[in-house]
């Protein structure tokens, strides 16, 4: 019997596994998404309660707090509870994931597009258009504030207009023509240098990477041991490259993973050798982020998010810095027509099961996404650029703007600067198209450059990100 | 049951080996008489708790796993969303046919074949060498439990300060070495790439072995420890009595004597081997080799890498992964029970 | 002990007892034979062991020490190209960053009861099966015990999606302490260990309890867990560790604090961004929560070490 039972078991676990699972082919999830229903004279005031995730730290966490204070004078019935434990991106999106297989996620959440992409496999996603935005039939009905006045349930025209057009245009890239998103805070890439390295050595500050090339051969010139130029995100170096060049990284329609093509080998041969030359380096390879090396002077110039523009502050015992930080644009294939990434988080609303609860989140969204106040602070504290032009506008904000000086507020506030002018260049912030899988490949192409950095083969690297891309996206 | 009756012919071995007198005969004979009919229902009510409670958070999702692997492709998000899915076994013969199936499945077979029977055997001899102390030896007994509570984070910083090198790209000279390539300059050597883009697989692997190993010691002590504490003295002393030589106590009486224990950390050792992830994440990061080039990808990687977008293929391939799992502990059960001593 | 076991023992052990002190009289007539040589082996081997144990202790050790060394170093050192082993300036203020930034007395005393619930009730569970397979003979015996063995052989993470429905949707469990215990009173890992630790008790104590009429439950909390203490105590080791250190089930069902285990308001609490993240702070909140469990095992250890070799159990 005991020889036996080994076969015996196997048998019996697959003869019981499979009829089970014949029969329970069809659905055994415990979840259902509602579709959203506008409910006769929209929210009336009555109590709600909704979650918001989003990935703060404490600093923000209390001025989204102060904001959501404020939201409760106007709507003092909803309740709104903020879950902010988790700060990872990859691990933020796969929990919210979960939580919608299993009927529970929040109602309000910070998100990347690729997350949104992912999030509507279940159509867990409410899109705006249909109940919120311009031209959808409900411009009528208005929502009535505690201390007895109204406002229009939905945004008007001007309100839409007053966003930053690239920002507002994020929420629509998902192929359906729909806006799922609004901009919550918005980052980009600028690059960092060392202007009292600069200065000294009568460098000018490159605004092309041919310019860029000729800089560093002086920069390495002069000292024998840096690198020229740190980049933190290796995946960004190879989209923002493609998009100044023009060339294919990914589609949303047909084989989405159209990168590996001639313009794109050339680029990364380029890099090959400006690595080999000690002209470039990246997070992954060098073991560091650039910003370290950026204040430890190993590198002069650092490109890295506006978001994170604090690090790059190399500080001094008396506040001020050690030395002189510049900013600028990222380097550009064509001055004329710039591009660069857009990052920093936009929020969606899920669909509920209670309209009231979608109608709560949409108020909350619709207030932290205009109040020029919260806007305001929120870049203050963060160094992300706020999403209406009205903001930037504001007084407050002018005056932090204006507050250009040799500490770590006044780097931000420069870095700020810049984002904005950036900003109004029509078609200078470019998103990528999102879909299942395009996380997958902005990991696969960061992946592919660091490795040939590192010394294996174009064609080895490419070919082995073009299988990665399009075996873990085999359900498309 | 054919195992209850071997055991008093085993007892009688061990007996014999360590020459301490005989056991109690008629112990020996009764011993087939204490199972009766009554026990049946007895031993299930004394299961029943663990029973349900397996058959809800354990059973279920396992069923649950046989149905995702068989649907083409599929994954809950889309299942709500109302896609459906093909049935069969597409999910098998994808994740097969992936390019990389064959690396994982063997730098996991790898890192199993390597890491148990070293740190088994070194967990043995650390374990009886602490029990057979007297200086310091409360001492020692409590460093040995110390990486229980040393937070597995300070332990992946401790291999990066190791291995890792920092700065070593475009033929700089290196900002940080790390303390082994410090350690083997010192000596005379050249300088290794251990874990950093561009390294070898043989290094990688050293390192995740040797990684791993250090994480399973503590455990492994801690339960031979307790194993040994229930062994008698009487054998020693009597082997002392006799001159046999330490060599020969350890592995005519010790290991015999512990051997239930040594089946445990064996067999659960082979199953959790063929579990690997965790380490190569923490030395390798989430993308499982030297600039995230997957290059020691174990077979759970592949699966948790797939069960983001795809819990089909996760599923499938969890499932080949338990097969194997349990032809292996198979063998190990069987070689255990000619060996094993109760 | 009750007499019973007493009288077992007696029994048991009496006549090897005089077998050893026969060979104790024949040992003490060779006393003479041993020679200065094996004298000297002797102090080599002593002095190997000792060679062997430290070794491997300071390796053992290492990561410790570097955990209480990273929790007192300024941000910049600790981030420093080049790690140093001691750190150039001590910053104790870490402890107090740790202190403002989480709230530990909530999470303690949540983590404490989920550690303690879990514990005692799984104990109780593993137990009962472990000597339901140790010393029960029933059908079917050994395919369900190789059947819960196979059980872990499936990675981890498959389940949790499916638990997570199971808890949240089934049951609504989200936001309860019943979320974080009831899914994993469950281990066959512990199962196992027990059983084997069962088995080793020779069944001669069994049949003189049996003969004596002492009852099963009887037998198993006066003769079985006493005997086995050690193994217990390391299942509660480990147990406790295991809700000590669970992250990622905890971070997913309760999102409400008030029930917030300690690594999920380690992870929750604003540690800074980027190269700007205190990680000293960080290390020197994980030391903090690790000295209860250090003490746990401190006041457990000298259960393990004093084990019960006071009586032959070995048939």
């Amino acid at each position: 019997m005991k020889k036996k039972f080994g076969a015996v078991l196997m048998a019996g676990v697959m003869a019981c596994a499979l009829t089970a699972s014949i029969a329970l082919t069809t659905g055994c999830n415990g979840s259902k998404i509602y579709d959203f229903e506008m409910p006769e004279g929209g929210y009336d005031g009555r109590e709600v309660e909704i979650t918001f995730a989003n990935t703060t730290g404490q600093n923000l966490a209390s001025v989204v707090d102060a904001a959501i204070e404020r939201f409760n004078v106007l709507y003092p019935n909803i309740k709104v509870n903020v879950d902010n434990t988790t700060k990872d991106w990859d691990d933020f999106s796969d929990k919210i994931a979960t939580q919608i297989s299993g009927g529970k996620q929040p109602n309000v959440a910070f998100c990347y597009s690729d997350h949104v992409a992912l999030y509507n496999q279940a159509n867990a996603v409410l899109p705006l258009d249909d109940y919120f935005l311009p031209g959808n039939g409900f411009e009528n009905m208005t929502v009535k504030h505690d201390d007895g006045t109204e406002e229009p349930l939905g945004l008007t025209q001007a309100q839409v207009d007053d966003y930053i057009d690239a920002f507002y245009k994020e929420g629509a890239i998902y192929g359906d023509n729909k806006t799922y998103t609004l901009p919550f805070a918005k980052s980009t890439e600028v690059m960092f240098y060392n202007k009292t390295f600069f200065d000294a050595n009568n460098l000018t500050v490159p605004t092309t990477w041919d310019e860029l090339e000729t800089v560093c051969a002086q920069i390495v010139e002069i000292d024998k041991n840096c690198i020229a130029l740190g980049y933190d995100s290796e995946a960004n170096l190879f989209i923002t490259m493609c998009e100044q060049l023009g060339s294919p990284y990914t589609s949303l329609e047909g084989d989405h993973f159209v990168f590996d093509n001639e313009t794109n080998r050339a680029f990364v041969q380029r890099l090959k050798g400006w690595y080999d030359s000690r002209y470039l380096t990246t997070k992954e390879t060098y073991q560091q982020y650039s910003s370290n090396l950026f204040k430890d002077k190993k590198c002069y110039m650092s490109i890295g998010s506006t978001g994170g523009s604090s690090y790059q502050n190399p500080g001094s015992t008396d506040g001020s810095m050690a030395f002189d930080v510049g900013v600028a644009p990222i380097p550009q294939i064509d001055k004329d027509n710039p591009k660069m990434i857009m990052q920093g988080p936009s929020v969606c609303i899920f669909k509920k099961e209670n309209p009231y609860e979608v109608l709560a989140s949409w108020l909350l969204v619709k207030f932290l996404t205009t109040d020029v106040q919260f806007q305001g602070l929120y870049s203050e504290n963060s160094g992300y650029a706020p999403v209406t032009k009205s903001t930037y506008e504001s007084e407050a904000y002018k005056e932090f703007l204006s507050e250009a000086n040799n500490t770590s507020a006044g780097l931000t506030a420069r870095t700020s600067k810049i984002c904005k002018e950036l900003s109004e260049k029509e078609g200078a912030f470019y998103t990528s198209p999102a879909f299942i899988g395009s996380s997958k490949a902005r990991k696969q192409v960061g992946i592919l450059l660091t490795t040939v950095l590192l010394g294996t083969s174009i064609d080895d690297a490419f070919a082995k990100a073009l299988q990665e891309c399009r075996f873990f996206a085999l359900g498309q | 049951m054919e195992n209850e009756q071997k055991r008093p012919d085993d007892g009688a071995t061990v007996c014999e080996t360590v020459e301490v007198g005989q056991t109690n005969a008629k112990a020996k004979k009764a011993k087939r008489k204490w199972t009766n009919n009554k026990n049946q229902w007895k031993a299930w009510l004394y299961l029943l708790p663990a029973l349900i409670l397996l058959l809800l958070f354990t059973v279920w999702p396992i069923i649950n796993t046989v149905r995702m692997s068989l649907l083409k492709n599929y994954d809950s998000m889309r299942e709500i969303g109302g896609a459906t899915f093909a049935f069969g076994f597409d999910n098998f013969k994808n994740i097969v046919g992936f390019y990389r199936f064959k690396d994982c499945m063997l730098t996991t077979i790898l890192l199993t074949v390597i890491t148990v029977p070293v740190s088994t055997m070194l967990a043995l001899l650390i374990a009886v060498a602490l029990n057979s102390i007297k200086f310091v030896r409360k001492t020692l007994q409590t460093i040995f439990f110390l990486p229980y509570v040393t937070n597995t984070i300070a332990i992946g910083m401790v291999f990066m300060a190791m291995f890792n090198m920092i700065g070593a790209v475009s033929g700089k000279e290196p900002d940080s070495i790390g303390i082994i390539n410090t350690i083997i300059e010192a000596f005379g050597g050249t300088r290794v790439n251990w874990i950093n883009g561009g390294s070898g697989y043989l290094q990688n692997m050293t390192v995740l072995c040797i990684y791993i190993v250090w994480n399973a010691l503590p455990f492994k002590i801690l339960v031979l420890l307790g194993g040994l504490q229930s062994v008698n003295k009487q054998y020693y002393e009597a082997a002392k009595v006799d001159g046999t030589s330490r060599f020969r106590t350890f592995w005519r009486i010790t290991v015999p004597l512990l051997s239930p224990m040594i089946a445990y950390v064996v067999i659960t050792g082979f199953i959790g081997g063929f579990k690997e992830y965790s380490s190569v994440v923490g030395i390798f990061g989430p993308d499982m080799g030297p600039g995230g080039n997957h290059a020691v990808d174990t077979m759970v990687g592949l699966i948790y890498e797939s069960v983001q977008s795809n819990q089909g293929l996760a599923s499938a391939g969890a499932l080949i992964l338990f097969a194997i799992i349990f032809a292996v502990t198979m063998i190990n059960m069987y070689v255990s029970k000619k060996k094993v001593h109760y | 002990m009750s007499d019973n076991i007493e009288n077992i023992d007696e029994n048991e052990v009496a006549p090897e007892v005089q077998k050893v002190d026969q060979s104790k009289l024949m040992k003490e007539k060779n006393v003479d034979a041993v020679s200065k040589k094996q004298v000297a082996m002797k102090v080599l081997v002593q002095i190997g062991l000792y060679a062997f144990l430290t070794i491997m202790a300071l390796i053992v050790l290492f990561p410790f020490y570097w955990m209480l060394m990273s929790s007192v170093k300024t941000i910049n050192e600790y981030n420093a190209v080049v790690p140093t082993l001691w750190p150039h300036q001590f910053r104790w203020e870490t402890y107090k960053v740790a202190f403002e930034r989480v709230d530990f007395g909530r999470v303690f005393l949540n983590t404490c009861f989920v550690g303690i619930v879990s514990t005692i009730l799984s104990l109780i569970i593993t137990v009962l099966s472990a000597y339901a397979f140790a010393r029960f003979d029933f059908k079917g015996k050994n395919i369900l015990f190789a059947a819960m063995l196979a059980t872990m052989m499936i990675p981890g993470e498959l389940f949790t999606i499916t638990n997570y429905i199971t808890v949240v949707s089934w049951f609504n469990w989200d936001n309860t302490f019943t979320a974080l215990i009831v899914p994993f009173l469950v281990s066959v890992f512990y199962i196992y260990l027990l059983r084997q630790n069962f088995m080793q008790i020779p069944n001669e104590l069994y049949l003189a309890a049996k003969v004596d009429g002492t009852s099963d439950l009887k037998y198993l909390w006066k003769v079985m867990i006493p005997l086995s203490a050690p193994t217990l105590i390391s299942i509660t080791i480990l147990k406790m560790m295991g809700s000590w250190n669970s992250y990622v089930w905890p971070n997913l069902v309760n999102n409400d604090k008030a029930y917030w285990l300690m690594t999920v308001a380690l992870r929750a609490a604003d540690w800074g961004e980027g190269s700007n993240v205190d990680f000293p702070a960080q290390m020197a909140a994980v030391v903090l929560v690790t000295i209860p469990l250090f003490l746990v095992f401190l006041f457990f250890r000298k259960y393990i070490m004093r084990g019960v070799s006071r009586s032959g159990i070995k048939g």
